[in-house]
């Protein structure tokens, strides 16, 4: 059941950016990506919500809190993944931050460049012919992240960028080297 | 009998109790409704009823006194505001095909239903009188007016006829009497009309529910009509369609158009009635159209007939409007075009047609020719004929339309062959809608400003001009194209009529399609679309941390920075330097890739104060040269050590007591460009004959003194700064032996001007070689330092500037140096005078701008054959002036040779008379 979804995501990824016809190489996506996480990076840095040293509780809220279903987990990094998985992690964050971004411009910005960031990345999936993930991110905030949102945004949004930088320092490790899953 | 009697009169009181229970009930139904008579989109008739019959009806015995808090107020004037009523009644009535039966209604009553009564009243109902009544709401929809006619006009005398009503946005099975309360407004009828009055009413909602009915008094007595309602939007009377005229459709196709009067509160349908002027028979046409224009028969055409139009709801109930002006087809079909107007592009291909009537004779197509703006007959080749009346023409490649005074459209006349033309044309409107729209991202990468600018001498009056865009995912398409999925951007006008739209935040690697639309009451254009990914035109901040010194020994300009923040590390950068003076020059130094983020640049002055500015762009070219960054100053150092030490010259000063001579030595302080870049000390370097040598120092000032004690003394002066001593040095040999050995065999000084002496002179013959001469002056009168220079030893001429009085007294004194030592000097106190002649001082008064001269100036070649040339001239002048001076002021003497008596005779004989 699978395969059909995967076809379809790749082929739709694929056909994104060809629409118009221009063809794209993996290399300039794989540099317009690197430059885009960079660039996140440091908007996160002068964000200077960062680093969370503090053990931050109050947020355990089950599966919604877990990176790959748009929850804001709890310490630890990132496990090494593909640029799919990866880029599946992204939608959730981005959500967040879009949640979070009324009346913080900077933090629609880094809602904006997230959403970028994963287009770039499934591009890049797409042209590498690498798998691409098999479960869609559900849409929408969690309820109750949405009530934590309400209730203290300031702790959802450090440690949300403090997720994102995981995820980029992720990203940013595997754009490093030439163009690879 | 008695049990029959009883029994009868049991039945009976059933029968009474059961006609009185029928009875009540049927009180109770009749007490709990109101008839409600539905008014039409025509003309009806309501009853009118006298008050006492009324209460003759079943239904009085529940009639209740009064609602209280409700009173009329009668006698307002038509064109006064309506009056709220507060204290009412009306008639409640129900009816049947021929029975009607009403109450007076009161506030304080029971609340009652209103009911839509289906059969209408009939006027041979037992009443007073009737009213012929009509009610419809004007076209502008602000008004609704009910005209109401008496059948019996002796009802005339002494009328006041009030109309009252209240509005209910409750539809009418849901309005009760109880929503009347308080609501009731009153409405005075004009009835200065011989035969009819007329009420006027405000506007009210079209689709609210009104309640109305009719008061007349008539000598004192009350007439009332029974309620009846109404849906104002059910009584519309639109205004009549307007601006009759005639159009062409591609194909030659003649309509008669027009425009649906305003406001519409409904889709119209028409009908168009065509008929025949006067003076021809009288038939009519009728059609229905539901288009704002129908197509005529182009016979129609050749004679005069008339067109009106009216309208009505397409859907619903509602009255026709009137007539609109009737419309002579003649006229309008003198000439057509198709389109009558064009709004178009730069650049674009338009097509009109045209039907042509000259005289009431249609030309045919081929006779028919066009011209541009009365000035310019289009050539026959973009003629099409598209039949034998339509004629088209085409025009390619059009170009903006010029405003002419206050025309801003270019015209189009279809004329005959024979150059005569209908005054009405057809108008083009060519816009330049080329708008070319420049975004910038800025250097933090959260807005893009983009910029457009219309050209304002094609923007039409009445336009107005937006930017649509819609942004992708990621990237741009190839080719860019519009899109219905496009928003508006807001964009704010700047002083330069500019505009400017800003996206923030944005979406750094989206593509941007971007367009400008051109809205006109003539259509839409819109400018070509351009996409643009913010990350391709960022104008990034500048480099920051920018430093600059000049490297010792090598004098190279060092400049380093430190990279924008949010930028990549491949970047391009350009340097401009300049040295920091009042005008800056600025020199430009690029920089490819530079990750050392450093740059050394090659400068040739290297003791001046540098200013340097630095900024950088993507290195792919994209986006947009930052600012510059702001200024770093070279701070000036010594580079290196100088390179010369300073030209000196001494003052010898003998004191015969002591017999000893003491010298002086002075020099010149070093330049900037000699010293690299400055002199911290000088060195005096001593060396007498007996070999002794020593070194003194002088920190600060250019003079120096010692006895001169030996033969010879050999002085040498350096300089010094941070970087050592000066390699290159003037060196100076004092000899008593030298000191007596002349050179110079004559020396005169000649004052040219106040700022300007040439010193000539002449060498006698020598076994010494010169290596210089030493020059020296000064002021006799004045106690002014001795001032000197040093000149190489190949010339004899010097001009000295400074500021010299021809009436004082100056000492020039020309010193050989040998290399053995200073030689005698020989001394001049005069200048000398007349001994130059005139045209040498000329060619030295010219020289004397220009130091010492050489002994090949050319100057002299240029400037003696013009001399030589104007003098030859003059005296050929002179000598023309001499001969005819001569012939003016003496007159011929006669030959006596030549007289006829003198023939023979010899003059060179004495001949004596006496």
């Amino acid at each position: 059941m699978r395969c059909p979804r995967v076809s379809l995501w790749g082929v739709l990824w694929l056909w994104l950016p060809l629409a118009g016809g221009r063809p794209l190489r993996p290399d300039k996506v794989q540099a317009d990506t690197r430059n885009l996480t960079r660039t996140l990076s440091t908007r996160i840095r002068h964000l200077q919500l960062l680093p969370v040293t503090l053990r931050i509780w109050g947020l355990e809220v089950g599966e919604e809190v877990t990176p790959q279903t748009g929850g804001v987990p709890e310490g630890g990094g990132v496990p090494e993944a593909g640029l799919g998985a990866l880029a599946q992690r992204l939608p959730p964050l981005q959500r967040l931050l879009g949640t979070l971004a009324p009346g913080h411009p900077p933090l629609a910005q880094v809602a904006n460049d997230t959403e970028n960031l994963r287009s770039l990345l499934l591009t890049l999936v797409t042209l590498l012919g690498c798998p691409l993930p098999a479960v869609s991110p559900p849409p929408g905030v969690p309820p109750r992240l949405a009530e934590l949102v309400a209730e203290a945004p300031h702790t959802v949004a450090a440690v949300a960028l403090a997720r994102l930088r995981d995820c980029l320092d992720a990203i940013a490790t595997r754009l490093d080297g030439p163009p690879a899953c | 009998m008695e049990r029959r009697r009883s029994a009868l009169r049991n039945k009976m009181y059933q029968q009474i109790i059961l006609a009185t229970f029928v009875l009540l009930g049927f009180l109770q139904v009749a007490d709990a409704q109101c008839m409600v008579h539905q008014i039409p989109p025509r003309n009806f008739t309501l009853p009118c009823m006298l008050l006492n019959k009324t209460f003759l009806s079943p239904f009085s015995a529940e009639v209740v006194e009064s609602w209280s808090g409700w009173r009329i107020e009668h006698g307002a004037p038509e064109t006064k505001p309506p009056v709220l009523m507060n204290e009412e009644s009306f008639l409640c009535c129900l009816w049947s095909d021929n029975n009607i039966d009403c109450s007076l209604y009161r506030a304080s009553m029971q609340a009652r239903k209103f009911i839509p009564s289906e059969i209408s009243i009939s006027a041979s109902q037992e009443i007073d009188s009737n009213w012929n009544i009509e009610c419809w709401i004007k076209g502008k929809l602000d008004l609704l007016v009910c005209t109401v006619q008496f059948l019996k006009l002796y009802l005339r005398a002494d009328l006041k006829l009030n109309l009252l009503y209240a509005a209910s946005e409750l539809s009418l099975g849901d309005v009760s009497t109880s929503s009347l309360k308080g609501t009731v407004v009153a409405v005075q009828c004009d009835c200065s009309a011989y035969d009819r009055c007329e009420c006027h009413l405000p506007s009210l909602g079209l689709n609210h529910t009104l309640i109305m009915w009719l008061k007349a008094t008539v000598g004192g007595t009350p007439l009332w009509s029974p309620v009846a309602s109404v849906k104002p939007i059910d009584i519309v009377k639109p205004e009549p369609p307007l601006n009759l005229h005639l159009d062409m459709t591609e194909e030659g196709q003649v309509k008669i158009c027009w425009s649906h009067p305003e406001p519409m509160p409904y889709p119209l349908e028409y009908e168009v009635k065509i008929s025949a002027s006067s003076g021809q028979s009288s038939w009519q046409m009728v059609h229905v159209a539901e288009e704002t224009s129908l197509a005529v028969d182009n016979t129609l055409l050749d004679s005069s007939h008339l067109v009106h139009v009216r309208c009505r709801n397409r859907h619903g109930p509602g009255f026709w409007s009137d007539w609109s002006s009737p419309y002579n087809l003649s006229w309008g079909a003198e000439v057509l075009y198709f389109p009558p107007k064009i709004l178009t592009s730069v650049g674009s291909n338009v097509s009109f047609h045209c039907i042509y009537k000259n005289k009431s004779k249609t030309v045919v197509s081929k006779k028919i020719v066009w011209w541009l703006n009365l000035a310019e007959e289009i050539p026959e080749s973009q003629y099409t004929l598209v039949n034998d009346r339509v004629s088209k023409v085409t025009l390619f490649n059009l170009k903006a339309t010029k405003p002419r005074g206050s025309f801003f459209y270019n015209t189009l006349y279809c004329c005959h062959q024979n150059r005569e033309c209908h005054h009405r044309y057809a108008e083009l409107y060519v816009v330049d809608v080329n708008i070319n729209i420049t975004c910038e991202t800025d250097g933090y990468l959260t807005q893009m400003t983009c910029t457009w600018s219309a050209n304002p001498t094609t923007v039409l009056l009445g336009s107005s001009l937006q930017l649509r865009y819609y942004r992708s995912t990621i990237y741009c398409s190839d080719v860019p194209s519009t899109s219905p999925k496009s928003e508006v951007k807001e964009c704010r006008l700047q002083k330069n009529h500019s505009y400017e739209c800003t996206f923030q935040p944005i979406f750094l690697l989206s593509g941007y399609t971007m367009w400008i639309e051109f809205k006109h009451s003539l259509g839409t254009l819109e400018s070509s679309p351009t996409c643009v990914v913010p990350a391709d035109v960022v104008k990034l901040l500048p480099p920051s941390s920018v430093k600059a010194e000049i490297t010792r020994n090598v004098g190279l300009l060092n400049v380093s920075w430190t990279n924008p923040i949010f930028a990549n590390d491949d970047l391009t950068f350009q340097i401009r330097y300049a040295v920091n003076r009042e005008e800056i020059t600025w020199e430009l130094y690029e920089v490819s890739n530079a990750p050392t983020r450093s740059a050394v640049i090659q400068v040739q002055k290297l003791c001046v104060e540098y200013v340097v500015q630095v900024r950088c762009r993507e290195l792919t070219g994209a986006g947009y040269w930052s600012n510059w960054s702001g200024s770093a100053h070279t701070l000036v150092k010594d580079v290196k050590a100088p390179l010369q030490g300073p030209e000196f010259w001494r003052i010898i000063i003998e004191d015969p007591a002591r017999r000893q001579k003491n010298v002086t030595l002075l020099w010149k302080p070093l330049m900037q460009n000699r010293s690299l870049c400055s002199v911290s000390r000088y060195v005096i370097k001593h060396q007498t004959s007996g070999n002794t040598t020593w070194s003194e120092y002088v920190d600060n000032g250019t003079t120096c003194s010692f006895p001169w004690t030996e033969h010879t003394h050999a002085v040498t002066v350096l300089a010094m700064n941070s970087m050592g001593v000066s390699s290159i040095n003037f060196n100076l040999t004092l000899s008593q032996q030298m000191s007596t050995v002349s050179a110079v065999e004559s020396l005169r000084a000649y004052l040219v001007n106040s700022t300007c002496v040439l010193l000539i002179w002449t060498l006698s013959p020598q076994i010494y070689t010169i290596t210089s001469f030493v020059i020296e002056w000064k002021h006799l009168n004045k106690e002014e330092e001795l001032k000197w220079v040093r000149v190489p030893p190949n010339i004899s001429q010097y001009y000295i500037y400074d500021h010299f009085v021809l009436v004082e007294k100056y000492q020039f004194s020309l010193c050989p140096v040998f290399a053995g030592g200073v030689g005698k000097a020989t001394t001049t106190d005069h200048f000398t005078k007349g001994d130059l002649q005139d045209l040498y001082v000329v060619y030295e008064i010219a020289a004397c701008k220009g130091g010492y001269e050489n002994e090949n100036n050319t100057s002299l070649s240029v400037v003696l054959p013009i001399v030589i040339s104007t003098s030859v001239l003059l005296l050929g002048a002179l000598l023309v002036s001499h001969q005819r001076m001569k012939k003016l002021f003496w007159e011929d003497v006669p030959n006596p040779k030549n007289c006829s008596w003198a023939q023979g005779v010899n003059f060179q004989k004495r001949m004596d008379i006496l």
